[in-house]
């Protein structure tokens, strides 16, 4: 991929044209701003607490309700509505996804933008340390971080960032590499300018649509893997989240019972979101790297 | 040479760069330095014999240094709830993570690869045009969550297949072979394995495709079109020999991923293999097992990543010949 | 009897932004024995022509007109197996990079190999040992036949392709810009064993170019191409001495020769037009210094000339001598 050096330039004119041209990626936003407004609104939106354990008219317990009625998704085997917990499931998602990627485009630009800048030891001692960080198998490591951490949300997203900031910041550093060696650089050198001023106020801004872009795949990722996490029991349990749905519902024998409605719509929001997040980001891609069609 | 020579330094700094930063978790971890290794339900005598192999009343240079040494000789341990060594039960569970990780990758990459050659070749189609972000879609979709629709229909529902575990109770067998090639494994075997491939298939899918297009657009095939070659040659020995390189690098190191990141096929499919063990011994604290899981983990993902190296640098003469790219 | 003969050839290429007319009524001739150049700017259509001989265009592309005799049978209304049987053992094809042409992860004698075992009916070692021959014949080392094309220069990488191109025999050699990728001296090497090798095979040969001092070394006759259409054909000594077409003077004039020593050089003005929506006129006219407004109102055929020798398309084309007087004339 010959990365555009000014991937900026022209920018708000082609998103139009994008949207028009690829469909999925509209769709992705689409998707995107439905979750994003769920996520906002949840309160307004449901009509139940989430882990409020509810009743039935007759004092018993409203544990495996089908769906209908006052519970549009029925209800957990502890009484819960599964719809409510659904809606903020996608709270949970969002802050997870968005902390996750901003943290590796923090880091991921900064240590490309120093590791390309500075080159000699910098640049060897942070490319180790991203070889390192990539050998590293993934769920594998954030169960392990799980072992010594409290179930939190925020492991998920300190272990997603530990681990996949060096693809950003290996991208960053090749686009600094170019940008190092212009002209306005070199002014901006000789008129005295200290490195950190260049590096910010020259450098970073021409860099930073990239790092957006491997920002906005890493939101996806971050939410599948709070989902496996949570699922395998390692996610708090003091809030709600769609793996977190899934374990409940496996724990709780809902596929032996053949509960779909309990265990399907969680799975098919993540895949939504995710999904969501890889057209996008393949949109974004073609908008700073238009490929020619032939 | 030096090209091998070169990559193999790498790996193995990078494998003692993961090895120390375990030892440094475990050991900078919150509360007592010895509950790593030592647990109270242990005898007095156990806990004396365990600080003296791990040199637990030493320095930390000291101890980091024996850890080392312990490591090479395959030492890790041994684990808290289960009363044996950490490798004899790590040795266990691996074939098992083996045959699901091996039998799904090869399905994934089978399907992939011609189901990708086949889009490349039917490019502009309105096919290729929903496919792809179907695939994407199939890649978005948590595995976890896929198994479970897969075991509530087919071993809940209909009964087709069992609904967890790799045996059926009571089963008895002579060696490993004979029973990793019993029909009952391979009956507890299907599940697992269709629901990885399925989450699997896309990334070869994807890749094929992409590398068939470059590749057809390159002046070689429109030689070899020239030249008079039948379809078939030209499809088979020109395109996708150039074709299948990345893919089978791809390959190379998915074998690396999976013998840990197959974590919660696992556990959805109650799957005794290396994925499950670390989570089990996360869950109840068994330090030791912990450890010892994730470092095996860890290994084969380096060790795999090396080999595909090696593999590319195979497959690809302008590699192995050391050109300065 | 002619051995290739291209007539009045429509080529159209189908892009997102319409229909691009590459070749328009394109009119050609090929004797055994004879070299002709192809000459003319890029985009002009040579490449597009001399693809379509061999059968073998990208995707988009048709043929909507005209006809493509070889041998007296019209390759066009051939179905594909039978035009691939001629491909190769007919006429071969030498590309202009021969670093992409050739299969990198296959060693180069083996790719010659390919063809004789897929289509000369030879065995694995009869095939060796004509590629031994024929690298010989070609000045490589035979015992390179196992190296991989990475490891060779682009010089040697040209007589690889015009190894390959020999393979099977062929009667006519279609040569794409085959030299343009070589620096100077190795340039003149090859060209020295392209016209070698013709005499010894009595190869006929269509060498595509833009480098008029290359057609002056080699050729015997030269066509002249112009935004997709004939402008001027003849034999290449009377074409690049007394040329007829405007463009064609621009042509000669535009590049230093090498065996004349450095003219004083007159590069043509402008850029030719966009064959999406061609003018209605003559092509040239726009860039043309001589046009006039009978040029912009109809585009000139290609006429006869001196007895069937030459031909052009050029409305202007009797008062030449005086327009190209008056060329050398214009200060630079």
């Amino acid at each position: 991929m010959t990365a555009n050096p000014d991937p900026g330039a022209g920018l708000l004119r082609r998103l139009f044209r994008l949207t028009g041209r690829d469909p999925f990626a509209l769709a992705g936003i689409v998707i995107y701003v439905v979750f994003a407004l769920t996520a906002i609104f949840a309160d307004v939106i449901v009509s139940h607490d989430p882990l409020e354990i509810l009743f039935l008219p007759d004092g018993k317990v409203a544990s495996n309700q089908s769906p209908g009625g006052v519970y549009w998704l029925g209800t957990t085997s502890l009484g819960r509505d599964v719809f409510s917990q659904l809606v903020y499931g996608a709270r949970s998602a969002l802050m997870v996804g968005l902390s996750a990627a901003l943290m590796v485009v923090v880091v991921g630009t900064l240590v490309g933008l120093f590791s390309g800048y500075y080159g000699g030891w910098v640049d060897a001692v942070l490319m180790r340390l991203g070889d390192v960080a990539l050998s590293i198998p993934f769920l594998p490591f954030i169960i392990v971080l799980a072992a010594f951490l409290k179930p939190n949300i925020w492991n998920v997203v300190i272990g997603v960032s530990a681990l996949l900031w060096p693809n950003t910041g290996r991208i960053v550093r090749s686009q600094v590499l170019t940008l190092r060696e212009r002209s306005y650089v070199e002014a901006a050198r000789v008129s005295g300018a200290s490195h950190l001023r260049i590096l910010f106020t020259h450098i970073a801004p021409n860099v930073l649509p990239i790092s957006f872009l491997y920002g906005s795949i890493v939101v996806g990722w971050a939410i599948f893997t709070e989902a496996s996490v949570s699922f395998l029991g390692f996610g708090p349990s003091d809030s709600v989240s769609w793996g977190f749905m899934l374990q409940d519902a496996f724990l709780s024998q809902a596929l032996s019972r053949g509960a779909y409605y309990w265990f399907v719509p969680s799975g098919l929001c993540i895949m939504l979101v995710v999904a969501a997040g890889f057209f996008i980001s393949r949109g974004y891609e073609e908008l700073l790297f238009p490929k020619l069609r032939d | 040479m030096r090209f091998i020579s070169v990559r193999l330094l790498h790996s193995l700094f990078v494998l003692w760069a993961v090895v120390t930063l375990m030892f440094l978790m475990f050991r900078l971890m919150p509360g007592d330095p010895m509950a790593a290794y030592i647990s109270e339900a242990l005898s007095e005598e156990s806990k004396r014999s365990i600080r003296a192999q791990f040199g637990l009343d030493r320095s930390l240079w000291e101890q980091y240094f024996i850890y080392l040494g312990n490591l090479i000789q395959g030492e890790l341990g041994t684990s808290f709830f289960l009363k044996e060594p950490v490798w004899d039960i790590v040795m266990t569970a691996l074939p098992n993570t083996l045959a699901m990780t091996f039998s799904a990758l090869i399905l994934a990459y089978l399907f992939g690869v011609i189901a990708g050659a086949f889009l490349a070749w039917r490019r502009g189609s309105l096919a290729e045009g929903i496919s792809i972000p179907l695939v994407l879609a199939t890649r978005a979709a948590p595995e976890f969550w896929v198994g479970m629709i897969l075991l509530a229909v087919f071993a809940f529902s209909l009964g087709w297949f069992p609904s967890g575990g790799a045996a059926s109770p009571g089963a008895m067998y002579d060696s490993e072979w004979q029973r990793m090639l019993s029909l009952d494994f391979l009956h507890h075997l299907a599940l697992p394995v269709i629901t990885l491939a399925l989450y699997l298939q896309g990334l070869p899918l994807l890749l094929m495709r992409s590398t068939m297009l470059d590749v057809m657009q390159e002046e070689y095939i429109t030689m070899a079109r020239m030249k008079g070659l039948s379809t078939s040659r030209i499809v088979l020995h020109h395109a996708a020999r150039n074709a299948l390189l990345p893919v089978a690098t791809a390959f190379a190191l998915s074998l690396g991923q999976l013998v840990g990141g197959n974590v919660v096929i696992e556990m959805v499919f109650s799957w005794p293999g290396l994925g499950r063990i670390l989570v089990q011994a996360v869950a109840s604290s068994d330090y030791p097992l912990a450890q010892g899981a994730f470092l095996i983990v860890a290994f084969a993902l380096i060790s795999m990543n090396f080999f595909a190296d090696m593999l590319y640098a195979l497959l690809d003469p302008r590699v192995s010949h050391d050109r300065k790219s | 009897m002619n051995l290739l003969e291209v007539q009045d050839l429509d080529l159209a290429y189908q892009t997102h932004r319409g229909t691009v007319q590459a070749l328009q009524g394109v009119q050609l001739c090929v004797r055994p024995g004879e070299v002709i150049g192809l000459v003319g700017e890029s985009g002009c259509g040579k490449t597009s022509l001399a693809r379509a001989i061999t059968g073998v265009m990208p995707r988009n592309a048709r043929i909507t007109r005209g006809e493509l005799r070889w041998q007296g049978v019209d390759l066009l209304k051939l179905t594909e197996a039978r035009h691939r049987e001629r491909r190769w053992r007919e006429f071969a094809f030498v590309p202009q990079s021969a670093m992409n042409a050739l299969n990198p992860v296959h060693r180069v004698g083996q790719q010659i190999a390919e063809v004789l075992t897929q289509r000369g009916g030879l065995g694995a070692s009869a095939a060796r040992a004509r590629v031994e021959a024929l690298f010989d014949q070609v000045g490589i080392d035979p015992q390179r036949a196992r190296d991989y094309p990475h490891q060779f220069s682009g010089g040697m990488r040209q007589r690889i392709s015009i190894a390959m191109a020999l393979a099977l025999q062929p009667k006519l050699v279609i040569a794409d810009e085959p030299v343009t990728a070589l620096d100077v001296i190795v340039q003149r090497q090859i060209l020295d064993l392209i016209l070698g090798l013709q005499k010894s095979l009595q190869l006929s040969m269509i060498m595509v170019t833009h480098d008029v001092s290359v057609v002056a070394y080699v050729c015997d006759s030269v066509v002249v191409m112009y935004a997709g259409q004939v402008v001027e054909t003849g034999s290449a000594a009377e074409v690049l001495d007394a040329p007829l077409h405007p463009y064609t003077m621009g042509l000669t004039r535009a590049f230093p020769d090498l065996q004349q020593g450095i003219e004083q050089l007159r590069p043509i003005e402008g850029s030719p037009p966009d064959l999406l929506t061609p003018p209605t006129g003559c092509r040239f006219a726009e860039r043309c210094p001589f046009a006039q407004d009978a040029c912009r109102a109809a585009s000139p055929p290609l006429r006869s000339v001196a007895g069937g020798a030459r031909s052009v398309a050029c409305w202007r084309s009797d008062e030449a001598a005086v327009l190209r007087a008056q060329w050398l004339a214009e200060p630079a």
